[in-house]
């Protein structure tokens, strides 16, 4: 994976140096609240519900082994043992000081990490497909890419003050979305040409929160060359027109909404032209540069065909759930799942986190991706290694066999901890986790997506679960609202909202009987969207609702 | 900065956020701060909710807190939901399985 | 209000009034023009090179919209005349206004109790170079961190991106 050259060490030293300052500003009041607020969340902290949250940036999912040993560190050190993957491949800690912050950011940069950037009305750290590299189905690595929007979206003169948050998702296998594209303000496909070249696809608009949106194509093919020097058109469009007066109108999906997509296309269009590209854009020296950092590893070519049937069920369970093909034979993807059903999603402990390091270190290439859907990955693990990954797993509690069932649910901090929050999420995903818990069931009821939001602003992705949750508060009482039959892939849609809220019991309940249901009327090989699809919403809303 | 002219209801808290913990603090009956919310002064009177709202400000004012608002409060325990659970903390936290 | 004279002399006159409003039917020199962050810059496009200098409204240092309109006018327009950035900037913002672009930030005299005229040239320094091409300034990150790769690596010095 990437390493930091000189002027990317310098830069992130910079950074430190350059917070540090800010937090004794602020510390001492020539900084004001209202004038360290927006700095402080550029740099990925906030003040939450009890306590300051800083949000480290994982660039694009991507971690080597010392890098995760350090945000173990961090845990330990700073915070309370513990850190959170954020449905953005971001790692979050709930408790640390503000005191502490330079010293923890001084950490990062001494193993080439930062926060720069993963909060605020910025562009966000640039997400991206977990399996990158070793997936079968990627027409190109796409981390090349993100590596050099990473660079060029730092700290960016013109674009640090937009009127909203701007995230930008990359994916290098098109027909297999894992990236959620079209949920981000702008979103980019690995393409072909016609005659056969690499380039991008670019989708805009897209975004959930208050007003879903799939995103729209805004240019078909996008040559490599001209990519960053369209980003600056649209981000020029945006930044001057994009709205100010009401911060829930203000993200890019509502301008291209209210401009239209054709009109929006004309203005980039028009101001790409009069762009002078050439001195925009990064050349084909430096992105070979950056590319050659993700060459793909040395394959062994020996390795003996794995015989699973001798292996202990527990064990074969986990391949089934958790392992899934790599590009090359006799290589695995390892999903670890970070859905424990007593745990938190996505809450790993720091001695997890250095049993994670190890088994990298020890059975794949020293390297862990993060997933938005809150787990990790091991991207390179060859078949003959694959128990031995599992036996640390288990050792480190780590090896729950859910990855894509129906235990594997994405869910956000909810009111336990977020400022924003209407209603709590997390004992709501612990219930369901509790509920179906039987591996056997997991495994009958096949693919399934819930998504569980405690509030509108949809951090926990609702909108595209195929079962989505999201977490109101009316009195002093929580109540959650159902959406079917969303979807975050390449086919995304929108869940349709069913009726009145449930209370926490209430809701199991009506999710079991929604699975019931779908297993009673599907056909075979049918996932529960497809059945959503065929039956429709009405069929789904009257199992949803038949003990009302 | 949070704008601490209070217009609620009921029994008056004020409740910030430490700046350099973070941590949530509600005054006290010695117009202090507590990390504790047993220890908050709640009151009804005009002439000490003016006076909250002074210390507040001033508090801000030399950066001991941040974002200081006053909350409403029934039978001891503050109105809101939200407001509850700033008092209590995290239902769930996996820090108290370390 | 008094003109932070960072980068060179505006010549502007600390109190001058500025002309919030463009009169296209004169054809003389302007001396300085007040420009609202949702100017449309098409309509004084022809006026451009009669313009001495182009005071940029930030009504809050959270809106960006003038490091836009100063790129615009540099890039796009070619104006050439003094642009300052006029308003509610903070020193933290200094480097980005002048690599978009601007001479000079003007904020209230009394903003320069807590950001001192110390505090907006140090802010100067915070980095050496930065990652976007085109936006470089003499006075803040002299090149960029693509340009300058390319020069080391085209020097030999850093060809195998693994020997650094």
């Amino acid at each position: 994976m990437y390493r930091y050259d000189e002027f990317d060490a310098t830069f992130v030293e910079s950074r430190v140096a350059q917070f540090r300052g800010q937090v004794e500003r602020r510390l001492d009041g020539r900084l004001s609240e209202a004038e360290f607020r927006p700095l402080r969340l550029m740099n990925g902290l906030y003040l939450q519900l009890h306590a300051y949250m800083l949000r480290v940036a994982v660039p694009y999912g991507t971690l080597r082994s010392d890098q995760l040993r350090m945000l173990a560190h961090l845990a330990d050190r700073y915070d309370k043992g513990y850190g959170h993957v954020t449905t953005r491949q971001n790692m979050q800690f709930n408790w640390p000081k503000l005191e502490d912050v330079p010293d923890m950011l001084s950490d990062l940069a001494s193993v080439e990490m930062h926060a720069i950037q993963t909060s605020g009305n910025c562009i966000r750290n640039v997400t991206c497909d977990p399996y990158a590299g070793a997936a079968a189905d990627e027409i190109e690595d796409p981390r090349p890419l993100a590596e050099l929007l990473r660079q060029w979206s730092m700290l960016h003169p013109e674009f640090s003050f937009l009127p909203r948050k701007f995230k930008i998702a990359v994916t290098g296998a098109p027909t297999h979305d894992r990236a959620m594209v079209r949920a981000h303000d702008i979103g980019i496909e690995v393409v072909r040409g016609v005659e056969g070249e690499v380039g991008y696809h670019i989708i805009v608009g897209g975004g959930l929160g208050r007003t879903p949106v799939i995103g729209q194509t805004l240019r078909v093919f996008c040559p490599k060359d001209e990519l960053l020097p369209y980003l600056e058109a649209t981000m020029r469009v945006y930044n001057r027109f994009g709205r100010r007066d009401n911060k829930y109108k203000a993200r890019i999906k509502i301008l291209v909404r209210e401009t239209g997509i054709e009109e929006f296309r004309f203005l980039v269009d028009e101001e790409f032209k009069a762009l002078p590209a050439s001195k925009i854009m990064v050349g084909q020296a430096e992105r070979d540069r950056i590319a050659a950092y993700f060459a793909p590893p040395d394959y062994a070519n020996d390795i003996k065909a794995f015989d699973l049937s001798a292996q202990p069920e527990a064990f074969r369970k986990w391949v089934d759930t958790n392992v899934v093909p790599h590009i090359q034979p006799g290589y695995a993807i390892v999903n670890i799942s970070l859905k424990d059903p007593d745990r938190a999603p996505g809450d790993i402990t720091a001695d997890q986190m250095r049993a994670v390091a190890d088994l990298a270190d020890a059975h794949s290439i020293g390297e862990i991706r993060t997933t938005h859907q809150q787990n990790m990955v091991l991207a390179h693990v060859r078949q003959d290694e694959l128990r031995a990954v599992w036996d640390g797993l288990v050792k480190a509690d780590l090896e729950d066999a859910n990855i894509n069932l129906i235990g594997d649910i994405i869910c956000c901090p909810g009111m336990d901890f977020c400022a924003l929050a209407t209603a709590r999420s997390i004992p709501v995903s612990q219930a369901i986790a509790e509920r179906f818990n039987d591996h056997a069931r997991q495994q009958a009821i096949g693919e399934m997506q819930i998504k569980i939001s405690g509030c509108i602003n949809a951090c926990g992705h609702h909108h595209v679960g195929h079962i989505g949750i999201l977490g109101l508060e009316k009195a002093g009482v929580e109540f959650y609202q159902v959406t079917l039959g969303g979807d975050a892939t390449q086919t995304a849609a929108i869940g349709d909202k069913m009726g009145a809220g449930f209370s926490q019991d209430e809701l199991i309940d009506g999710i079991e009987r929604i699975v019931d249901f779908y297993m009673g009327q599907r056909t075979e090989g049918e996932r529960f969207l497809d059945t959503y699809r065929r039956l429709g919403t009405p069929a789904f809303k009257e199992a949803l609702y038949a003990d009302a | 900065m949070s704008t601490l002219k209070h217009k609620g209801k009921g029994p008056q808290a004020m409740t910030a956020n430490e700046l350099r913990s973070g941590l949530s603090v509600w005054m006290t009956k010695d117009f202090g701060w507590s990390r504790d919310y047993r220890d908050a002064l709640l009151t009804e009177d005009e002439a000490t909710i003016e006076r909250m709202d002074e210390v507040a400000r001033a508090a801000e004012l030399v950066n001991d807190v941040v974002g200081a608002y006053f909350i409403d409060t029934v039978d001891g325990k503050p109105a809101r939901y939200r407001e509850r659970f700033r008092t209590h903390g995290p239902t769930y936290d996996t820090a108290e399985l370390i | 209000m008094p003109t932070l004279e960072l980068i060179r002399p505006t010549g502007v006159e600390a109190d001058a009034t500025l002309p919030l409003d463009f009169d296209a039917s004169r054809n003389d020199d302007i001396e300085a023009l007040r420009l609202p962050p949702d100017a449309d810059l098409s309509q004084i496009e022809d006026a451009l090179p009669r313009i001495k200098s182009i005071f940029v409204a930030f009504d809050a240092f959270t809106d960006g919209r003038g490091f836009s309109l100063a790129r615009l006018l540099r890039q796009r327009y070619g104006y050439d005349g003094l642009l300052v950035a006029d308003g509610q900037l903070i020193p933290d913002q200094f480097a980005f206004a002048l690599q978009c672009g601007f001479d000079a930030v003007r904020v209230a005299e009394g903003e320069l109790k807590r950001h001192t005229p110390e505090a907006w040239t140090d802010a100067l320094d915070a980095f050496d170079l930065t990652y976007q091409r085109g936006y470089a300034v003499a006075a803040g990150p002299a090149t960029n961190i693509f340009d300058a790769r390319l020069t080391a690596m085209e020097a030999g010095q850093t060809a195998d991106p693994f020997s650094v």
